[in-house]
């Protein structure tokens, strides 16, 4: 099943040229499939990150708690004359609004759960989009507990708010609360679930433009953190996963003994594991953009990556980062593939019924914008 | 399927294309420029290892334009070389001793915290990280001017106490040994927020933060052909950061 992208742009020149090829990147109008699973998968992400600190919320985010307000002024001064003692920058944060106030401060974060819940579930996305960001990017604010993950998520979070306040707004012909608020059909993936006969949702052009933002962002941060690594010798020395796997602190002269006999084809693996792994981070641009079996290298890459930086680095939300900013990079006809397949599992019943529809619409267009 | 559409899309005018145009460009140039401004290395060079600093183009375009007028507004100022890309780091954790009024030690707090959850202790981690990262204090001349009567001029930094301990020690900065390790500015403004804060939470008068370290372990000591013994590997060291005191 393929949907014929370039059909859809009725004016747009050859995407052989080198114009129409980048007019065809970057305006295409596409189903929101994409971009609402990206919402709800991200959204999950959000919650559960920010649900995690519940129980810790003042001590690690408010100017009571581990950075207070005096060590906030210290760095605020420092920035000042140029001097940068933290290691991220103080910005702007929501959550100074309440300075020593713990009542507002525990309403914020509560309140902002409840907001990143009904985003996730697509209530009013235009509006919920927005506090998102603005949200996430509050909760980075904390130097002392700050961390590289976070800061990913703030990433998603803005193009994820681009997004949905662009989505429908040309083509869509929204009501006034409509342009707003968002439209319904974004609530819990219901046009996924709609009947076939229901009103289809027009393509959109912010949708993939949004995407296309996200897709080269995340090649971007990818190779860059490819490239770094071979700026340090443990990296092309192939023993960069020897570290993690052996913390000082819980890793003793018994434990490395056990280990000696067989030190050879341990670093063998590992140093293979991780020759690998740097490949599939530097040549990313190479493949991401790829169907077939290179959605394999893709996806199952990302997987990988998950697992490796959870159980071997230990650390969290570099891997969901990673997977969803590969899953950016699917087709509409492959959403619709995964779509289907969700559909089948969640509702039953065989696949090739539903597909059926899909294709004939996708045909009928086709056919009425040759004609 | 109810994702498509029954009737061709709108064309968008060419206004709107071209704003998208120069917004996807700038956009997407100036992520390309962060990346590439920041510092690379450390790299051998004449005077030992040191890092470079990005292109010069690069830097001016980030430093005074992007980074201060778009991406810090937007909290998206990191530059993508992740710290944790550093696989050999030094492991750190610490405890602190709290003390009531009559000055005895009434609890002994361990960061991170075993018992805690994997998010929380993460994030204690990162504290414990934020204190360990020492700098060496910049080496003296061999001639050194008279001592001055400004105070400024007083560096604070780790005086070996004894074997495998080491202690905050504010002396003017001719008398500084060379080779010597200091805190960074951000441990010190880290560490005093953090005992401000448990003498807060849990009502105790003073408080004292001891960082306990240990270098990472390399790999070529299975190569050695006797049996390992923990004296060839690294030791622990134990940094006293000194007492943070509650003004009543």
């Amino acid at each position: 099943m393929k949907i014929d992208r370039s059909a859809r742009m009725p004016d747009s020149p050859s995407i052989s040229s080198w114009r129409g090829g980048w007019t065809h990147f970057w305006f295409t109008p596409i189903p929101t499939t994409g971009l609402h699973c990206l919402r709800v998968l991200s959204g999950v992400l959000f919650f559960t990150w920010l649900a995690s600190f519940a129980g810790h919320q003042e001590a690690f985010f408010s100017l009571q708690g581990w950075f207070d307000r005096e060590a906030h002024d210290a760095v605020v001064r420092g920035q000042q004359l140029q001097q940068n003692i933290a290691p991220a920058p103080i910005g702007w944060s929501m959550l100074y609004l309440a300075e020593r106030n713990i009542q507002l401060f525990q309403a914020m974060y509560w309140g902002s759960l409840v907001v990143l819940a009904l985003f996730t579930l697509g209530v009013a996305t235009r509006v919920t989009g927005i506090l998102t960001w603005v949200i996430v990017v509050s909760f980075l604010a904390n130097p002392a507990t700050s961390y590289e993950g976070d800061y990913l998520l703030g990433i998603l979070a803005f193009y994820l708010m681009i997004g949905h306040v662009l989505v429908g707004q040309w083509n869509g012909n929204p009501s006034i609360a409509g342009r707003i608020l968002g439209s319904w059909d974004d609530f819990l993936l219901g046009h996924l679930f709609a009947p076939a006969s229901a009103k289809p949702r027009p393509a959109s052009y912010g949708a993939n433009w949004t995407i296309r933002l996200l897709q080269i962002h995340v090649m971007i941060i990818i190779v860059t953190s490819g490239l770094h690594k071979l700026q340090m010798g443990d990296w092309w020395a192939g023993v960069a996963l020897w570290y993690p796997l052996h913390p000082p602190f819980h890793t003793t002269p018994e434990s490395l003994m056990l280990e000696k006999a067989n030190i050879g084809t341990t670093l063998f693996f590992l140093s293979l594991l991780q020759y690998l792994a740097l490949a599939w981070q530097i040549s990313f641009p190479l493949f991401a953009w790829r169907k077939g079996i290179w959605r394999g290298v893709l996806l199952g890459g990302a997987i990988a990556y998950w697992l490796g930086v959870v159980f071997v680095f230990k650390l969290p939300l570099f891997g969901p980062f990673v997977f969803l900013g590969c899953l950016s990079f699917l087709e509409p006809d492959e959403w619709a593939w995964v779509g289907q397949r969700v559909r089948s599992i969640v509702l039953g019943g065989p696949t090739s019924s539903s597909t059926a529809p899909f294709q004939q619409k996708v045909a009928v267009t086709a056919i009425k914008e040759k004609l | 399927m109810s994702n498509v559409q029954e009737r061709p899309p709108k064309p968008l005018p060419m206004w709107l294309m071209a704003a998208g145009n120069v917004f996807a460009v700038g956009h997407l140039l100036a992520i390309g420029l962060l990346a590439l401004a920041a510092p690379s290395g450390p790299w051998i060079t004449n005077f030992g290892p040191s890092d470079a600093f990005g292109p010069q183009f690069a830097q001016s375009i980030t430093n005074n334009i992007t980074v201060p007028w778009y991406f810090q507004p937007l909290r998206m100022s990191h530059n993508y070389h992740f710290k944790s890309n550093h696989p050999a780091g030094t492991a750190a954790y610490f405890e602190v001793l709290l003390r009531d009024e009559s000055g005895d030690v009434v609890k002994t707090l361990k960061f991170p915290n075993e018992k805690a959850n994997f998010w929380v202790r993460h994030r204690q981690n990162i504290l414990a990280q934020g204190l360990a990262e020492d700098q060496p204090v910049q080496p003296r001349g061999s001639e050194m001017i008279a001592p001055s009567k400004d105070k400024t001029a007083e560096i604070e930094y780790w005086d070996v106490h004894e074997p495998g301990t080491l202690r905050l020690k504010k002396e003017p900065k001719h008398k500084v040994p060379n080779d010597r390790f200091a805190p960074s500015e951000w441990s010190k403004v880290l560490a005093q927020s953090y005992l401000r804060y448990l003498c807060r939470e849990h009502g105790m008068t003073s408080a004292k933060l001891v960082r306990y370290s240990k270098e990472a372990i390399m790999p070529a000591v299975l190569f050695r052909p006797d049996a390992l013994t923990a004296e060839m590997l690294p030791a622990v060291l134990k940094s006293e950061f000194g007492e943070y005191r509650r003004e009543n």
